[in-house]
């Protein structure tokens, strides 16, 4: 039986399209528009800010080379540790941290549902029927505000305010991901693992050389969505990390702790915006893919 | 007895096996495959414990743990700063007597949710549906344009609600001064303008966030069906209220369901606001980010605890019984029954 077609052919646009085409083409632009500006705003001096909000002026790197510059007159971010010390960071040392948080969480948030999912697929014992039920039954369990408790319980395992800590924080199963390898894993034929088992290969080749690379494309889109998502968030590390701030809580204080420097606050806008649009831009079909695999089964 | 010797025979028998290959120079093989099914089982064991052991641990810890942690919290009260407690329902009663007491912080910031939440959900939602149609049927510039409104999605709300402060409350008066000549208050910094100003920009930019879900579920109608309803010699509108919203039904239930699981925790960016240039209205989210990054001491933690209990039990509450609605409203409720059986 030849499968039906999924996708329509493109049809010819009629009148009231076209209307909500002007619609969409107007909200494009007005969404577009608050970046628009910090992009301008990031190469114009805080002296012409000043008079003009909106304006266009001889553009300058100042505000870059304010936030790059080390020495004393440049970017410095105070934070408070949790022993009550003052400790400072320059814009280096908050993408360090930023890049640390986000590559960690994303791949602890990627590995442990594969394996979950891997493992839950794979070995069909009643453990693995129970934690598939676990996580369809938590995932609609609407549990709110235990923050307080994930700080104390973070602060008696010893893992409060350091970046290891948030990877294993990160490291959970729960949620979407697991259900979508458990399927990928699923839909392996057997016949690769009981050919590579009769080569001699173990459980942990077949899983790492065998298995992995088959959903290394699931794997590859978790990843980015996650570091996306992580390289963005200012709770967690305003939660968890008090000592090692990221770029998006530094930008989240900002006003506080550097001044209200609007124009050098613009060009940090503009460089935390750098990583995700790269990536989108590198993988503009493997985002909208995922989204599409969302949408069919949600 | 008879197992008993049958294992000292076959060690004897490695032994000498083992023995032998090595006067022959030969590799010795790690053990005989007697059992291999039982090995191999055995194996798959250990290599399914090892392997679930950290995940589960994490389980164990971080949900388990914090919510039971979470319980315990919600009846304690702390003494000292050493965190010295004494077991009480104290916290209970002060969320009860704040959410329906009058003009409490607490209740303004559950109204302000609430609405913030219906507004988004119930004004965007069919705005997002038609857009996520146009993207459907892959009308001009579909493929552009999806992908400008995709962007703020992977903004952080931390650039978008700064930049928006910077134009709303900086940029909006010289505006306004050029062209009126009069001098005009920042559109947040306004007491009277603040809200709606927020409640319009949670809506503007929530617009943008769900279309390619719903656009993505809605290719995933047969096309036999719209090309069976144009034939019949429905219109676009038809098509779009009588194929395929019912078609999406699931999807736009699991959506709401979704939406309202945080709906009475949302933060609404309002906490982003609050310190961008300090004007925000009050809102759950709010409430709990500002009480818990101000304690340092950890001695309101108790109350939060409370509060989140009670907010998830209203929750759930919501939770399900809006799932029974939107199931009893499924228009294909019987086909969607066999397809999840």
């Amino acid at each position: 039986m030849s499968k039906p077609k999924k996708h329509l052919q493109k049809v010819k646009t009629p009148i009231g399209a076209w209307v909500i085409f002007l619609f969409l083409a107007v909200y494009a632009i007005a969404l577009m528009i608050p970046y628009l500006f910090a992009l301008v705003t990031s190469f114009r001096s805080i002296n012409d800010f000043r008079e003009q909000v909106f304006g266009w002026s001889t553009p300058t790197l100042d505000n870059y080379q304010t936030l790059f510059d080390t020495s004393g007159s440049g970017f410095k971010y105070t934070v408070i540790t949790s022993d009550g010390a003052e400790a400072y960071y320059d814009f280096i040392g908050l993408m360090v941290n930023s890049f640390l948080f986000a590559i960690g969480c994303a791949a602890a948030n990627t590995i442990c549902p594969c394996i979950v999912g891997y493992c839950t697929a794979r070995f069909p014992y009643k453990f693995s029927n129970f934690l598939i039920s676990l996580v369809y039954v938590l995932m609609a369990l609407p549990i709110v505000g235990s923050t307080v408790s994930e700080i104390q319980m973070t602060q008696t395992l010893g893992i409060y305010d350091t970046i290891p800590g948030m990877w294993f924080l990160k490291f959970s199963f729960l949620g979407m991901y697991t259900l979508i390898y458990n399927a990928s894993f699923k839909s392996i034929p057997n016949d690769y693992v009981e050919a590579a088992y009769m080569d001699g290969a173990g459980n942990m080749s077949i899983f790492v050389r065998i298995m992995l690379p088959l959903v290394s494309n699931t794997m590859l889109i978790a990843f980015i969505l996650s570091f996306v998502s992580f390289w963005s968030d200012y709770s967690t590390p305003l939660y968890f990390l008090r000592s090692y701030p990221t770029l998006a809580l530094a930008l989240l204080n900002y006003t506080e702790t550097v001044g209200t420097y609007a124009t050098d606050q613009m060009a940090a806008c503009i460089l935390l915006c750098i990583p995700s649009l790269v990536l989108f831009a590198c993988f503009t079909e493997k985002f909208t893919g995922n989204l599409q695999m969302g949408g069919i089964k949600g | 007895m008879k197992t008993f010797f049958r294992r000292i025979g076959r060690a004897v028998g490695d032994f000498f096996y083992d023995i032998s290959c090595t006067l022959s120079r030969l590799k010795p093989p790690s053990k005989r495959p007697v059992s291999g099914m039982k090995t191999k089982k055995r194996k798959d064991m250990i290599f399914y414990v090892c392997m679930l052991a950290l995940p589960l641990l994490q389980f164990g810890l971080m949900w388990v743990g914090v919510n039971f942690n979470s319980i315990l919290l919600s009846f304690k009260e702390y003494v000292d700063a050493d965190r010295n407690f004494v077991w009480t329902l104290k916290n209970f009663a002060d969320v009860f007597q704040n959410l329906f007491g009058e003009d409490t912080v607490l209740l303004v910031s559950l109204k302000n949710s609430v609405l913030l939440y219906l507004l988004t959900t119930f004004v965007t939602m069919p705005t997002s549906l038609i857009i996520s149609f146009y993207f459907y049927k892959k009308f001009a510039f579909s493929r552009a344009l999806k992908i400008i409104l995709f962007i703020p999605s992977i903004i952080s709300s931390v650039v978008t609600v700064t930049c928006f402060y910077f134009i709303a409350d900086r940029g909006y008066p010289q505006i306004m001064e050029m062209l009126t000549g009069v001098a005009t208050e920042g559109l947040l910094v306004n007491s009277e303008t603040r809200t709606p100003t927020l409640i319009l920009y949670n809506i503007f930019y929530s617009m943008a966030g769900n279309f390619l879900f719903y656009s993505s579920a809605m290719s995933g109608i047969d096309n036999s069906v719209s090309e069976a309803a144009q034939i019949d010699g429905a219109n676009l509108v038809q098509e779009f209220f009588r194929i395929t919203l019912p078609n999406i039904y699931p999807m736009l239930s699991t959506f709401l369901v979704a939406g309202l699981a945080g709906a009475l925790i949302g933060d609404y960016g309002m906490y982003a606001f609050s310190k961008a240039g300090g004007s925000a209205i009050d809102t759950m989210g709010y409430y709990f980010t500002r009480g818990i990054t101000l304690d340092t001491t950890g001695q309101t933690y108790p109350h939060f605890a409370a509060l989140g209990l009670v907010l998830s039990a209203m929750t759930c509450v919501l939770v399900f019984s809006a799932r029974a609605i939107l199931n009893r409203l499924d228009p294909f409720r019987d086909q969607h029954k066999e397809v999840k059986a």
